[in-house]
C-alpha cells in the first residue's frame, strides 16, 4: 500500500468514525471492508461529502461514470476507486 | 370574490382505459412479447412467458392460503421474490402491500397490521425484518418464500401456513379472478402529521387510467428497456413495473448501490426509459456522471417526486441528447401523477422546471382557503378531480372528509394536494412549495411533526423542531433544532431512537442546541429562518 493509499484510507476511516459517533451508531467496526452504505451510516448525500471531501483534502477530482458502484461503497473499495482515475 | 376559472384550456378528449386493471396491463405485455425478457434483477434475465408462470404459481398459492381475498404484503426489495410478489397479488386479484426491509421493525408492523393482510411474501434481502416482525404479529399471517427452502427461523415465528418454492411451484393454476374497477390495487403508506403513517389505496381504475395515458403518452413499446429507480414502497415504482409491462418492454433493477450511482447501469443495460426523481440527476451530476453525452440509449426521461431544477433538466439534457425530458407532478392520493411539462431547451428561464398541464380526462382549480376559485397569476392550493383522484385514506373517514371535498359551485369530488400553485397560460401549472410543513426528501413525503414528536420524546423538551435543508420544496436532508433544557439525551442518543423508529429519509442529519427557538410574525416557530441558519453548517 503507497504512502498515499494509507493517507486516505486513514482519512475515510477518520471520517466515518466521527460520523459514527456524532449520530450514535454503536458498535460499528470501521475498517478497510466496512460498507458504509449497507451500514446506513452514509446515504447517497453522505457519500457525496465523503467523496467532496477526500478529493479537496487529496487534491483530487473524480469522474465516477464507468465506476462499478458495487466497487466503491467500502473504504478500501473507495480509495481504490478513488486513486485508479487520480493524478 | 368573484369566480373565476382557472382551468385549462380543453384536453383532448379523455381516452378511454386500455386496461381496466394491474393485471391486464401484465397480460398485455404477456400478449405482445412472451418470448423477451421482462425482468432483469440480480444477474438474471426472465421471460415474459417464464415470469407468467412463476407469479401465477404465487397467485394459487395466494388464493388457497388465504381465501378471504385479504390484501397481500410484500416485503422485499430489487430481488426476484419482490417482484414475483407484487404480481402474484396482482394475479390472484389481491391488494398488494409494499414493505420495506429497510424501515424499523415496529413502523413496517403497524402497516402490516392496519393494512389487514393475511399474507405475506417475503424475499431473501428481508429476513432480517421479516422474523422480528412475524414475532411479533398477532394472529395467523400465510408467508410465502417464492425462490427457496423454508429459512430455518420460519417455524419458530409466528402462526400461519410457510410455504417454499417448491410447494408454490406445484400448486394447480387458478383462472385470475375478476376485480371490479373500485377495488384497491395497491395501499402504500406516506408520513403522517400525528406520528402515524397513512394509508393510501388506489382502486384499478384510479391506476388504468393513469397507465393507460402513460404508456401511449411516453410511447413506451416492447424495444424500451426501463430503468426500476424507484422502491416499491413509492407509488412511482407502480409506473416502473407497470407502464414497462403493460408495453412489453423489459424491466431493468439496478441494485440497491447503483442506484446511488446509476451512471454505469444507464450504459451498461443501455437503458431507454428513465424514470427518477430529480436529486438522483443531482448526486449523477456531483459525481461528474452527466458528461454532454454520457448517455445516448436514453429516448425519454421522466422526473417526478419533488421540485425539477431548470438548471438539472439542462443537464441531464445535454448527458442525454436523444432523450425528451418531461417533469411530472402528482401525490399518492391522485395516482402516481397527474400532470406534466415537456422541457426544452426554449423552455422558460424559471428556477423550477414548470409542472405543466394536467392529464387527459382531469381537471385542476386553485383555491384560496374558503375554497373559492382564485384569478390568473395568483397563487393557492392546487385541487384536482378526475379517474385518478383516490377513494380516501384507509379506513380514516375523518381524514379522507378533510382532504377529498366538493368545492363551491362544482359537485365533482376534488382532493385538495396541500401544494401552492398558480396557473401560467403558457406554462400551466409553476409548483410553489407547500401550504403546510410538509416536505419532500429525496422525493419522500416527511411531514416535520412527525420527525419534531419522535424528537420530543428522545430529548425529554417540548421546544424541539425540524427543517428540511436546503430551504424550498426539494430538500436533501432534515436538521433538527432543540433547547436545551437541563438533564436531557445527547445528540447520538437522539439520533439513535430516531433510528429506532423512523424509515432512513426521515432521521436528521444533526441536532443543533440553541438557546430559545425563533418565532415568526404569526408567533409560530420560524422554521424557514432556522433552516437558512444551516447554510455553511450542515454536514
Amino acid at each position: 500500500m503507497s504512502e498515499r493509499e494509507t493517507a486516505m484510507e486513514a482519512f475515510v476511516i477518520s471520517f466515518l468514525v466521527e460520523r459514527a459517533g456524532r449520530l450514535g451508531f454503536d458498535g460499528l467496526e470501521v475498517d478497510g471492508d466496512f460498507d458504509f452504505f449497507e451500514s446506513g451510516l452514509l446515504d447517497s448525500f453522505g457519500l457525496i461529502e465523503l467523496i467532496d471531501s477526500v478529493e479537496s483534502s487529496f487534491d483530487l477530482e473524480v469522474d465516477f461514470t464507468d465506476m462499478d458502484p458495487d466497487a466503491f461503497t467500502t473504504v478500501d473499495g473507495l480509495v481504490k476507486s478513488l486513486l485508479s482515475t487520480g493524478p | 370574490m368573484a369566480r373565476r376559472s382557472v382551468r385549462p384550456p380543453p384536453s383532448p378528449a379523455p381516452g378511454h382505459p386500455t386496461v381496466r386493471s394491474l393485471a391486464d396491463a401484465w397480460r398485455s405485455g404477456v400478449f405482445k412479447s412472451p418470448h423477451q425478457s421482462a425482468l432483469q434483477v440480480d444477474g438474471a434475465s426472465i421471460s415474459y412467458r417464464e415470469l407468467d408462470e412463476r407469479a401465477r404459481s404465487i397467485a394459487a398459492a395466494i388464493s388457497q392460503a388465504d381465501p378471504t381475498g385479504a390484501p397481500v404484503a410484500v416485503l422485499g426489495q430489487r430481488s426476484l421474490d419482490a417482484y414475483l410478489g407484487v404480481l402474484g397479488a396482482v394475479l390472484a386479484g389481491r391488494t398488494y402491500v409494499p414493505l420495506h426491509p429497510g424501515f424499523p421493525v415496529d413502523r413496517t408492523g403497524g402497516m402490516l397490521r392496519r393494512s389487514g393482510a393475511a399474507t405475506l411474501v417475503v424475499g431473501p434481502e428481508a429476513d432480517e425484518v421479516a422474523r422480528p416482525l412475524l414475532e411479533s404479529h398477532e394472529g395467523a399471517l400465510a408467508v410465502l418464500f417464492p425462490t427457496r427452502r423454508l429459512p430455518e427461523w420460519s417455524a419458530s415465528s409466528g402462526m400461519g401456513l410457510r410455504l417454499d418454492a417448491r410447494v408454490i411451484a406445484t400448486t394447480p393454476h387458478v383462472e385470475t379472478p375478476m376485480v371490479s374497477d373500485e377495488s384497491i390495487a395497491y395501499l402504500l403508506f406516506t408520513s403522517g402529521s400525528t406520528g402515524m403513517p397513512k394509508g393510501v389505496g388506489v382502486s384499478q381504475a384510479n391506476v388504468s387510467a393513469y397507465l393507460s395515458h402513460a404508456v401511449s403518452a411516453y410511447g413506451y413499446s416492447p424495444a424500451d428497456r426501463c430503468s426500476q429507480m424507484f422502491d416499491l414502497t413509492f407509488d412511482l415504482s407502480v409506473h416502473d413495473l407497470f407502464a414497462t409491462w403493460m408495453a412489453g418492454a423489459c424491466l431493468c433493477v439496478p441494485t440497491k448501490r447503483a442506484t446511488i450511482a446509476p451512471a454505469k447501469f444507464i450504459r451498461d443495460e443501455e437503458i431507454t426509459a428513465w424514470f427518477s426523481v430529480p436529486s438522483s440527476a443531482m448526486l449523477m451530476d456531483r459525481m461528474r456522471t452527466m458528461k454532454p453525452g454520457a448517455y445516448p440509449s436514453l429516448r425519454i426521461s421522466l422526473f417526478c417526486g419533488e421540485a425539477l431544477p431548470a438548471s438539472v433538466a439542462q443537464k441531464w439534457s445535454a448527458a442525454a441528447p436523444n432523450s425528451t425530458v418531461h417533469n411530472l407532478y402528482g401525490p399518492t392520493e391522485a395516482t402516481i401523477a397527474i400532470t406534466s411539462y415537456e422541457w426544452t431547451a426554449n423552455s422558460g428561464s424559471g428556477a423550477a422546471v414548470p409542472i405543466g398541464r394536467p392529464f387527459p380526462g382531469h381537471e385542476v382549480a386553485i383555491v384560496d382557503t374558503s375554497g373559492c376559485t382564485v384569478g390568473e397569476g395568483q397563487r393557492g392550493e392546487l385541487c384536482l378531480a378526475g379517474p385518478q383522484v383516490t377513494p380516501g385514506y384507509w379506513n380514516d373517514p375523518e381524514r379522507t372528509a378533510a382532504s377529498f371535498v366538493v368545492l363551491p359551485h362544482s359537485s365533482d369530488r376534488w382532493y385538495r394536494t396541500g401544494d401552492l400553485v398558480e396557473w401560467s397560460p403558457s406554462d400551466g401549472l409553476i409548483f410553489h412549495g407547500r401550504i403546510d410543513d410538509q416536505v419532500q426528501v429525496m422525493g419522500f413525503r416527511v411531514e416535520l411533526a412527525e420527525v419534531d414528536a419522535v424528537l420530543r420524546a428522545a430529548l425529554h423538551t417540548e421546544s424541539v423542531i425540524t427543517v428540511s435543508y436546503p430551504a424550498g420544496p426539494a430538500a436533501e436532508a432534515l436538521y433538527a433544532f432543540a433547547v436545551r433544557d437541563g438533564d436531557q439525551g445527547g445528540e447520538a442518543a437522539a439520533l439513535a431512537t430516531c433510528r429506532e423508529v423512523l424509515p432512513p429519509y426521515m432521521v436528521p442529519k444533526q441536532v443543533f442546541f440553541i438557546d430559545h427557538l425563533p418565532l415568526n410574525s404569526n408567533g409560530k416557530i420560524d422554521r424557514a429562518a432556522l433552516s437558512k441558519t444551516l447554510e455553511g453548517r450542515a454536514k
